[in-house]
This record gives C-alpha cells, sequence and structure tokens, in this order.
C-alpha cells in the first residue's frame, strides 16, 4: 500500500458526495485524482483506472451529484473521463445540458433531486431557462418551495414556475407555504380553466341543494364535472333523496350548466 | 425550375442514398436535381450511433438532411385513431418517408421520430404491390388510403413526384379513395396528369394568424385555399381538415373569419371532407417543443390536461365549444355543411354532435369497420 503526499497536480474531485465512503477519513487516489477523504493531505495510492475506482467508491450517485461531478470532470477531463464515469443515457446532448442547469441551482434543491429521484425528463424546465438565458439563481424562491414537496407536486411546481417565468416574463410573486404556491401557480398556469371551474364551484355554493345531498365540482384532467354525495341511512331515505334531487335537477343543470 | 422545387433544394443540406436504392426512380431525380456537393451514397445509414428519442438539434439536423433507402416491413398501416376508446373512420394509411420539410409547432413527429433524417422510402413499387394484394382479396369494399401520416403527402412531391405515381395507380381501382393530405400548395406537378376520380386531396387548416404562429414553412391560408381551387378545378376530389383547432384569444374571430372564406369559395357538394379535431399530443413532446418554439407559442401557452386516451388536450368543455362553434358556423351558412370529428373520443361526439358517427348518415360508410389490412 502507497501512501501519497498530495501535491499541487492531484485532482480533488470532491462533488460533495452525499454519502461519505466511510470510514470518513479514508483518503483514497488513484492516479493523480483523489476520491475520497478531500480534507486530507495524505492518500492512499490505488493502481489502475481512477473512473473504476470511483464507480467502485460510489457505486450509486443522484443527478444532483452527476451535477457536481460534470462541473469538475469538465474543468479536468476531456469527454471521455464523463462516458467512463456515466451511463449513456448521461451521454446526450439533453442529459449533459439539464446536468449543465442543474449544476447551477443551490445544494438543497440538488439534494432534493437526489432525495426524490427526480428524473432528467422532469428537470427540463431547468435546461428550458438555460437556453432562454434566463440565470438559474434568480428562480432561487421557487427551487426553494420546490425542495419542499413531494417529486411530483415539486416537478409541477417547478414546470409551472418557469413556464409562468417565460411567459411573463417574470416570476409572480411567492408567498405562503410550498403547497399554496403549487396551487397558485396552478391557478395563473391555468387561468381560463381555473376561471371557468371556479365560476362553477361559486354557483354550486349558492345553490340550494336537499337536505343530505352535498355536491363538488371537481376536475378530472381535461373534465370537470359535478360529484354528489348522498347520504341515506335506510332504502325509504335512499328514495326521498333521489326524488329530492330528482326535483332539483332541472335547477341544477341551469345554475351549472347555463352558459354550456 | 419551379418555386418550390428552387426552395425544396436550397433548403436541404445534405442527401444520403442508401447503396440498396441508388437504382432506384427517386435516387436518379434526386441526383439530376441536388447539386454534386450535397449528394452522398453511403453503405450504412448516416449517424448510425443515434437510436431512440432526439434531441431538439438532432430533429432540426433531421429536416435538413434526406435519406433514400428502401423501406423494409409492410408500409399500409391502420390509421391511429383507430384504437379502442377513440371514434375513427377507417383510414388506412401508407407510408413513403418519414420526416417533413414544415416545421409546425405541434407536429407528433416531434416525439414519433427517433432518427435524425429525413427518410424517403425509394421501393414505392413494392408499396403499391402490397395495395394490389389487397384490393385482389377486398375488391369491393371502399377503402381510404391516406399517405399524409409520417410525412406530408404533397410538400416533398415536386422531388419524388410519387403522388404522381400513385393517381395513376389507383385509376385501377375506382372503389378506393387516394386522400392525399397537406399543409403545402405543391400542387403544379399534379395538374400535368389526368386526374383520377378516387383521389381526394385535403388541406390541413387553420386561420392565417394561428398559421403564422405555429405553421412555419407551411403554405399560408390564401395559398392552400387557391391550391384546392385550382385542384377542384382540375377534377380532383377535396377537402379541408380543420385540424388541430387552436385556441388563442381571438378564436371565435378567426375561425368564424376561416370558414367564411371557405364557405364563399367552395360550396358543400365541393368538399368531399371536412374534418375537425382539436390540439392534443404525447404529454413528453411539451419539453421539445418549448424548446423548438419558445413559450410565445400558442401551442406551448396552451391550458393542456392529460386526457384518458393519454393525451394532452384542451378541457373537454372547451373542445366542445370549438366545435360547436365550428359546425354552428358552417351551418349558418348552409345546412348542407358537414363536419366530422377526427382522432375524438366518443364523449366530444356525443356532445357535439348528438350522435356517433355511425348514427349519421351522411358519414356512416366512412366509419364503418373494414378488414385489417
Ligand atoms: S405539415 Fe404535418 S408533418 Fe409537416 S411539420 Fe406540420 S404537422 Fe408535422
Amino acid at each position: 500500500m502507497e501512501i501519497k503526499t498530495l501535491t499541487q497536480s492531484v485532482i480533488k474531485l470532491d462533488f460533495k458526495p452525499r454519502y461519505a465512503v466511510k470510514p470518513e477519513d479514508l483518503a483514497l487516489m488513484a492516479e493523480d485524482v483523489l476520491l475520497c477523504g478531500f480534507g486530507t493531505e495524505k492518500a492512499i495510492l490505488r493502481p489502475g483506472d481512477w473512473t473504476e475506482l470511483f464507480k467502485e467508491l460510489y457505486p450509486k450517485i443522484g443527478l444532483g451529484e452527476y451535477a457536481r461531478l460534470l462541473t469538475l470532470v469538465e474543468e479536468n477531463f476531456d469527454q471521455e473521463a464523463w462516458k467512463k464515469l456515466t451511463r449513456p443515457n448521461l451521454w446526450t446532448e439533453d442529459a449533459m445540458e439539464t446536468l449543465h442547469a442543474l449544476s447551477d441551482c443551490s445544494f438543497e434543491f440538488q439534494s432534493w433531486v437526489d432525495d426524490k429521484k427526480v428524473s432528467l425528463m422532469e428537470l427540463h424546465p431547468l435546461k428550458l431557462l438555460l437556453q432562454n438565458k434566463v440565470p438559474i439563481k434568480t428562480l432561487q424562491p421557487l427551487l426553494q418551495k420546490v425542495a419542499e414537496l413531494s417529486r411530483q407536486e415539486g416537478q409541477q411546481l417547478l414546470e409551472y414556475g418557469v413556464d409562468l417565468r417565460l411567459i411573463k416574463g417574470e416570476l409572480p410573486n411567492i408567498g405562503g407555504d410550498a403547497k399554496k404556491t403549487l396551487e397558485y401557480f396552478k391557478d395563473l398556469r391555468f387561468q381560463n380553466t381555473t376561471k371557468q371551474d371556479n365560476r362553477k364551484k361559486s354557483r354550486l355554493q349558492a345553490s340550494n341543494l336537499p337536505k343530505n345531498i352535498s355536491a363538488r365540482w371537481v376536475r378530472m384532467g381535461d373534465q370537470a364535472g359535478l360529484e354528489l354525495r348522498i347520504l341515506s341511512v335506510n332504502p325509504k331515505d335512499f328514495e326521498k333523496n333521489l326524488n329530492n334531487l330528482k326535483q332539483k335537477k332541472e335547477e341544477l343543470c341551469q345554475i351549472i350548466w347555463k352558459d354550456s | 425550375m419551379s418555386n418550390h422545387l428552387e426552395r425544396l433544394i436550397d433548403q436541404f443540406d445534405n442527401v444520403f442514398i442508401h447503396r440498396d436504392s441508388r437504382d432506384s426512380q427517386v435516387s436518379d431525380r434526386l441526383i439530376s436535381l441536388f447539386p454534386e456537393s450535397k449528394i452522398h451514397i453511403v453503405d450504412e445509414k448516416p449517424r448510425p450511433e443515434k437510436t431512440g428519442h432526439l434531441s431538439s438539434n438532432e430533429f432540426e439536423y433531421s429536416k435538413r438532411n434526406i435519406y433514400v433507402t428502401p423501406h423494409r416491413g409492410s408500409f399500409f398501416k391502420r390509421c391511429p385513431g383507430a384504437k379502442p376508446g377513440l371514434v375513427c373512420c377507417n383510414y388506412f394509411v401508407l407510408n413513403l418517408g418519414l420526416q417533413c420539410n414544415m416545421n409546425c409547432s405541434y407536429c407528433y413527429l416531434q416525439s414519433y421520430l427517433n432518427t435524425p433524417l429525413l427518410t424517403i422510402y425509394s421501393n414505392i413499387e413494392e408499396a403499391l404491390q402490397e395495395i394490389d394484394q389487397i384490393a385482389t382479396q377486398h375488391p369491393d369494399l371502399h377503402y381510404r388510403v391516406g399517405t399524409g401520416e409520417t410525412i406530408d403527402s404533397l410538400s416533398l412531391d415536386p422531388l419524388t413526384l410519387y403522388s404522381s405515381e400513385l393517381i395513376t395507380f389507383f385509376k385501377k381501382y375506382p372503389k378506393w379513395t387516394l386522400e392525399l393530405k397537406t399543409k403545402s400548395n405543391a400542387i403544379d406537378q399534379l395538374l400535368d396528369i389526368e386526374h383520377a376520380d378516387n383521389v381526394l386531396i385535403s388541406w390541413s387548416i387553420n386561420p392565417q394568424f394561428v398559421i403564422k404562429r405555429e405553421e412555419h414553412g407551411t403554405a399560408s391560408f390564401n395559398e392552400r385555399i387557391a391550391a384546392a381551387r385550382k385542384s377542384r378545378d382540375h377534377g380532383f376530389q377535396i377537402g379541408f381538415n380543420f385540424d388541430p383547432m387552436i385556441y388563442h384569444e381571438n378564436w371565435k374571430e378567426n375561425y368564424s373569419q376561416m370558414v367564411k372564406t371557405i364557405t364563399s369559395a367552395f360550396s358543400p357538394s365541393e368538399l368531399q371532407i371536412l374534418t375537425a379535431g382539436s390540439l392534443r399530443f404525447q404529454p413528453e413532446q411539451r419539453f421539445m417543443m418549448k424548446e423548438r418554439f419558445g413559450m410565445k407559442s400558442l401551442v406551448n401557452q396552451g391550458e393542456m390536461f392529460l386526457n384518458s386516451t393519454g393525451k394532452m388536450r384542451y378541457d373537454s368543455e372547451l373542445r366542445n365549444e370549438m366545435f360547436q362553434f365550428l359546425i354552428d358556423t358552417f351551418k349558418e351558412a348552409s345546412r348542407d355543411w358537414h363536419i366530422t370529428l377526427c382522432m375524438e373520443v366518443p364523449e366530444t361526439w356525443a356532445t357535439t354532435m348528438a350522435s356517433t358517427p355511425r348514427k349519421i348518415p351522411e358519414i356512416r360508410d366512412l366509419f364503418e369497420p373494414r378488414p385489417r389490412a
């Protein structure tokens, strides 16, 4: 086992991995690349290709980590090194651009990407920002909210936020908690549909429904409609409720679908 | 040389011809038209490493580079609308190529194409043999065959002359209809041949406002109307596909103006087919659309929802409103106008037409099931 003192020429590939190699003070290098124990002065030199050792030490890393790694690899090596370190789906032009955009995001956001196993496709809005020359840092308040959400909700908020930023030329105000921000952005992104749904909702609220019957205006994808709940305690009650509802049918249709 | 031809020759950077296609008529023609520097005879497909989903740049590249190759496999396919949950019109597609030289923001090829080249199949004679076989098996059935699914039927025709060949071929099968679908006005090469009664040229059309914003490189509204008139005068059957209808602020005004122009330029009996469909695309396609056309595009700004068929569509009420408006505007001009909805779900049919197509006498025949090819 050869211990080497780190010289100027050693490249420290500190991509801030989420899970440190154990034991944490272990410092390993191959060729002239230090791959763990980044705070050290001396490291164990392992024989062979440094990319092989890297893969051995970090068998599973997330996109956020890859984004940080890409910056370091590009600073110090050529495309071949990147290819050796990653799977072919990260060699494409699309993937590289998305990773570049992700490398401009905060560490907190990158960690959310890794924790939630967010896919490259779901990060596409970041690439769109880069292509439209919008500095990613200006969207930090949005990314912060995204990082508070689940994978699906976060991905939605990211997409709505970037769409709105590009349509309106500025990011709408972000206030309240992340879930409220998501609702607010969704309403803005689907402005006309939301208006229409809200109109139906308020008409429904103003309608006088029979006792034991409640109604909601619900949206499921491209369709929205009336959802009814009827509470009946016995067959007689059930029949009564249905009759009451039947009497209300015309009125309800008029109120809800009057402009359809 | 016509303007169309000149523009096409300018538009393409390279024409790669696979050695197996070298002796085909289409290769001869391309070699005679393009400058030598653009022609390359190749032993294998260029950029073979590229498989799977294309990036935006690769897609752009595919619009500027032609690859001529024989088609392996069947040419003849059922329309993609013929799926459970979608009402469809027994339409068969004959794919003579892949990719298009025009550039619509919503084009479904953006999620479909996995080769960064505009492919032209050189073995059209094998396609015609396939049709011959099916025609012999079902001589009395009325098939509709379209060529505009994976490539525009006419826009590249000045280069390939394929439609002329098809028109001549279809004369043998008077019960069949050849449907050429286009957004171009490249019809002059068809006016030299004697028309066949069973050839229908249809234009996908939108108001000029939409064409300008979303259908880049296509013929303008007036050019399409003029091409339709010329084709009618030459004796072809003609039609319009209002597809995809695209929502925008002044959509009513613009679509109403479009209908007015059409109803004053043509009579109902002159238009054999009028179909309508609304904007739809695969969910993952939105990424490329946003990259390529930006967020100022009406399509990218659209409020799209995932529908039960797995595609992004407008809210169903908005779709109904748009279709109803279109139908009503036509009916205001005359009760004799009939519009068919294309690639729509049965609910839309039921709400806008008060029936499904098989129950409407005028168009029932189009939707009767045919044996599978
Ligand atoms: S004309 Fe048709 S095939 Fe060509 S780009 Fe437009 S939608 Fe696509």
